[in-house]
């Protein structure tokens, strides 16, 4: 089976990541397991800025963290972007972005199609 | 676990499980979860970048929300744990209460649906209850 590249484009994801205002933050502990919380997000110049929107606090600065932004409004309308950084003054300062938009996968072609 | 906890949990299975990478980097993925006696079930193709990273580095944290509308917000549940691969015919117990929130386009997984395993291609992790904090918004405490 043909694989397709479900990938935003740049454009895309920083629209994306602009209109969304939470998403799940994850980071390594002092042991260097995953540990994860929600927070609340605005786009502001290149950078992110994040507030945490549970009770637990944001990772110090110079936390690397990734962000995930995620919208599902039907399995194959699953749009996410998970976009990787460093933590300073409370900003995500991105390093990269990983991104899928399952919109892009090409419908099953009928065979009245051809 | 707080009961709350356990509602939330029972309700909801929009999900999102960080990983350890290769690299050493947390790193964050959408997946659908199943709240079960026994712990979180996730499914997903071996393959995949959390699959592999779990594999690796089984120590997962898990964020579990209500509800599909718009971006995650509180109340949700973290889950903290190790993800254990189960064997390719591993199948989910019976859910004791059906979820209120499925992604659509999604099903809950019943015995034999071959969505699942996909001739072994996807596969489930479980991840214990034993670690479970709610997450709730700040205000909420007041």
């Amino acid at each position: 089976m043909p694989r397709h590249d479900v990938a935003m484009t740049p454009a895309e994801v920083v629209a994306f990541v602009r209109d969304e205002d939470g998403g799940v933050l994850a980071h390594l502990d002092e042991n260097g397991d995953p540990v994860a919380g929600l927070v609340s997000s605005r786009g502001a110049g290149t950078g992110l800025v994040l507030a945490a929107a549970d009770t637990r606090r944001l990772p110090p600065d110079g936390t690397q963290v990734c962000v995930a932004y995620e919208r599902e409004p039907s399995y194959s309308g699953v749009r996410a972007a998970l976009v990787l950084g460093v933590v300073v003054d409370g900003r995500l300062e991105p390093d990269r972005t990983i991104s899928f938009d399952f919109a892009k996968i090409p419908a099953p072609v009928q065979e009245d199609d051809h | 676990m707080t009961d709350r906890a356990h509602a939330i949990l029972e309700a909801g299975t929009r999900g999102f499980v960080a990983t350890r990478t290769a690299a050493g980097q947390a790193v964050v993925h959408p997946i659908s979860v199943f709240h079960r006696e026994d712990g979180l079930w996730m499914n997903t193709y071996l393959k995949s970048a959390k699959a592999r990273n779990m594999i690796r580095h089984p120590a997962v944290a898990v964020v579990v929300v209500e509800s599909g509308d718009g971006a995650p917000r509180p109340p949700g549940v973290l889950v903290r744990g190790r993800a254990e691969l189960l064997p390719e015919d591993a199948e989910p117990p019976p859910a004791r209460v059906e979820p209120t929130y499925l992604l659509p386009g999604v099903t809950a997984p019943v015995p034999g649906d071959p969505r699942w395993s996909l001739d072994g291609r996807r596969r489930w992790f479980r991840v214990p209850l034993t670690d479970v904090t709610l997450l709730e918004a700040p205000d909420a405490q007041a």
